[in-house]
């Protein structure tokens, strides 16, 4: 690995960070490799001795001040309010589809003809369950993910 | 107990004169054990505290940070090494050396 693509990994792991903060921790860490280099080691040497970027963002995201994290994660709410979303449009459909489905009962009495045209006209919207699905999928391995670490 | 000492440590070399992250490690590794990433927070918490200041300067066509103790931090090391006879006690008492018990 050379000190660039170390550097990238590294901030990548840092992303709980607000971003002045992770710029300092880079240079930090951009400073400590060519000293390192400076007197005498290789680049590969010198990353090696500093650690694996995952295990070295977590030894400074252990210790460093609550105050330097970013206070909201972005991406999490975003992913909260899709699925949010989704589901109630799920619900809502699946709620119009059921009355379509219950209002054809009433009409015509045993009418075959028009139940069937009336709950062709207020069908299931499969893809919208199969989004919902996808979208409340996500989310969870998001936060699965983000608990694990 | 070793975390609390660290940031003593790096007082200590700052208190001798002015450095940088890398030369930090070197000085210290001699007296005790420190990585690069305990280091970071270490010197963040510091600066924090306003018991070190730091400075950006040019160095071979690079930016190198360089920390600096001050004031309130020469006080908090001396403060430390005040009350250093109380952490001796605990270490004799740790080792079973308080008067009366054998060692």
């Amino acid at each position: 690995m050379d000190k660039k693509t170390y550097l990238r990994r590294l901030r990548r792991e840092l992303r709980p960070l607000k971003r002045e903060e992770r710029k300092r921790q880079t240079e930090y860490f951009d400073e400590m490799i060519s000293d390192m280099m400076e007197a005498g080691m290789k680049e590969d040497e010198a990353i090696r001795k500093i650690g694996d970027p995952r295990a070295t963002a977590e030894t400074i995201l252990d210790q460093l001040p609550e105050k330097e994290r970013s206070e909201k994660d972005r991406l999490g709410l975003l992913l909260s309010a899709a699925s949010a979303l989704c589901l109630c449009v799920s619900m809502a459909a699946f709620v119009v589809s059921c009355l379509g489905h219950g209002f054809s009962f009433y009409v015509g009495g045993g009418d075959g003809a028009t139940s069937v045209f009336l709950a062709g006209k207020i069908g299931q919207p499969t893809w919208l369950y199969g989004l919902t699905a996808l979208m409340v999928g996500i989310t969870l391995v998001y936060f699965w993910k983000k608990r694990g670490r | 107990m070793k975390k609390g000492l660290l940031e003593f440590g790096v007082l200590a070399c700052l208190s001798r004169e002015e450095s940088y992250g890398y030369q930090i490690i070197r000085d210290l590794s001699e007296w005790i054990e420190i990585s690069e990433s305990t280091l970071y927070p270490i010197l963040r918490r510091l600066e924090g505290n306003k018991d070190v200041e730091t400075e950006n300067r040019e160095y071979h066509n690079r930016i190198r940070r360089y920390y600096r103790i001050t004031d309130k931090g020469r006080e908090r090391l001396d403060e430390f090494n005040r009350d250093q006879w109380r952490l001796h006690r605990l270490l004799a008492y740790i080792a079973g050396k308080e008067s009366g018990i054998d060692g």
